[in-house]
């Protein structure tokens, strides 16, 4: 057996057959990994990465903190029945922890995504460009431990300031002086949604629906359309839903980095740059890859057959995003598992240092 | 059933947490998991409980016990 113990309890409390046995505290990080590997261990698996279940870790490390002792009304399985060779217990001490980085951006993509659709388009129709019916993608970043900004006038001259390089003509978090389309606060955020109907007349792409969302405290989240699903790009090669530029994942991400990195310099105390994606829409698309330097697509045969694929939080240092090769070795780890998705399709880094190139201004 | 999760029914939740980070972090399906507090986990219907409990936790490749103030109380 395994015996986690929860909160308020310790091993010297524990009494009768309990006592003196090995538990893990479910106040630690380190017991919780801990348990996770010895499971793996007696279940004769292979454990998923952790950035796969980082989350999962401090759900459970603040629940064992803040659990609520209510009456005993029914008998549990006694801890004592089974052997010690199959067994763990788990142990919380009563001590508020603070969430991880990469587990406050994931709540913070996660709780954006649901105000994007319980709110921002839940009046639009079911087939709206603006609601992304043929996928969308989303993108999170989070300047780890920054100073937050004084306010939310101060954290728009901070977003303004950062947009001063442009790497596409239609960048993340970008700023439209339209009316209606143009940043405002809310609450304790400023966001924008540029798919928003203004005057009676809506974008009829996907690609220009943009909703972003950045907090004071320097997070950063975003939804965003395919180029490829757009009407005018519509030919007898391709129709929306069944093909993805091989560069643009890989230059989404990058681009989305670089303003991070830009934003970063306003902050104090940035550690470093928590990244995290999610690619939906996915299923039946196939990979287009350059043929000449003038952009043209060749449509190959590698298909995702998964409808959609998430990228793992990640933590990168402000070195590994200030230098070319090494943001391309990040971004090289980071999405060679989305690109496996693509009838495995092997990413390499030279294709990563290639795209990265392309946007020039590094 | 491989992996049988002892607790209190008073600790559904914390249970349910567990059950999360252990389909995250590791390949298990719902059915390799026994937890009788939390859907999806439970005993079927139908069989004796007491029973089904015994040969569950013997049989179990890994037990994993919530040792809280409730279960403790109730054990």
């Amino acid at each position: 057996m395994i015996p986690l113990l929860a909160a308020s309890l310790t091993p010297a409390g524990l009494e009768g057959p309990l006592r003196g046995i090995h538990t893990l505290d479910s106040g630690s990080d380190g017991q919780i990994f801990q348990l996770v590997e010895n499971s793996a261990s007696h279940l004769k698996v292979e454990q998923q990465p952790a950035p796969t279940f980082i989350r999962h870790v401090n759900n459970l490390k603040e629940l064992a903190s803040s659990e609520v002792v209510g009456p005993d009304e029914s008998p549990a399985i006694s801890p004592a029945s089974p052997g010690p060779e199959n067994s763990t217990a788990l142990q919380g001490e009563a001590k508020v922890s603070r969430p991880s980085p990469l587990s406050d951006l994931s709540d913070f993509c996660t709780t954006a995504y649901e105000y994007w659709e319980e709110q921002i388009v839940a009046d639009e129709p079911a087939y709206s460009p603006a609601r992304f019916p043929h996928g969308h993608y989303e993108m999170g970043f989070a300047l780890v431990d920054a100073v937050p900004a004084d306010g939310l006038v101060e954290l728009q001259n901070r977003l303004k300031a950062a947009r001063g390089t442009k790497h596409s003509g239609w960048p993340p978090f970008l700023e439209l002086q339209i009316d209606g389309w143009e940043p405002y606060a809310r609450d304790n955020f400023i966001e924008a949604w540029t798919g928003r109907r203004v005057s009676g007349k809506q974008t009829k792409e996907s690609v220009f629906s943009d909703f972003w969302r950045v907090s004071a405290g320097g997070q950063l989240y975003t939804i965003r359309g395919y180029v490829e699903n757009n009407t005018w790009m519509n030919g007898p090669r391709y129709s929306p839903g069944k093909a993805l530029d091989f560069d643009f994942p890989i230059a989404q991400i990058v681009e989305g980095i670089l303003f991070a990195r830009r934003l970063a310099k306003s902050f104090e105390r940035v550690k470093g740059i928590a990244v995290r994606g999610r690619f939906t829409g996915l299923e039946g698309r196939s990979l287009l890859f350059p043929t000449s330097p003038i952009g043209v697509l060749w449509k190959s045969n590698y298909i995702s057959r998964s409808r959609s694929v998430d990228i793992p939080v990640k933590q990168v240092t402000l070195a590994q995003v200030q230098d070319q090769d090494a943001l391309a070795k990040v971004i090289l780890e980071l999405l060679k598992g989305f690109y496996a998705r693509f009838n495995f399709y092997k990413l390499s880094l030279g294709e990563v240092q290639r795209v990265i190139g392309k946007l020039g201004r590094f | 059933m491989r992996i049988f999760i002892s607790h209190s029914s008073h600790d559904a939740e914390l249970a349910r947490a567990l059950i999360d980070l252990l389909q995250a972090a590791l390949p298990t399906a719902s059915d390799d998991i026994r937890c009788s507090s939390v859907d999806g986990y439970r005993l079927p219907a139908g069989v004796s409980i007491d029973q089904k409990l015994q040969t569950e936790v013997h049989d179990a490749e890994l037990v994993i016990g919530l040792l809280t103030p409730v279960s403790l109380r109730s054990a």
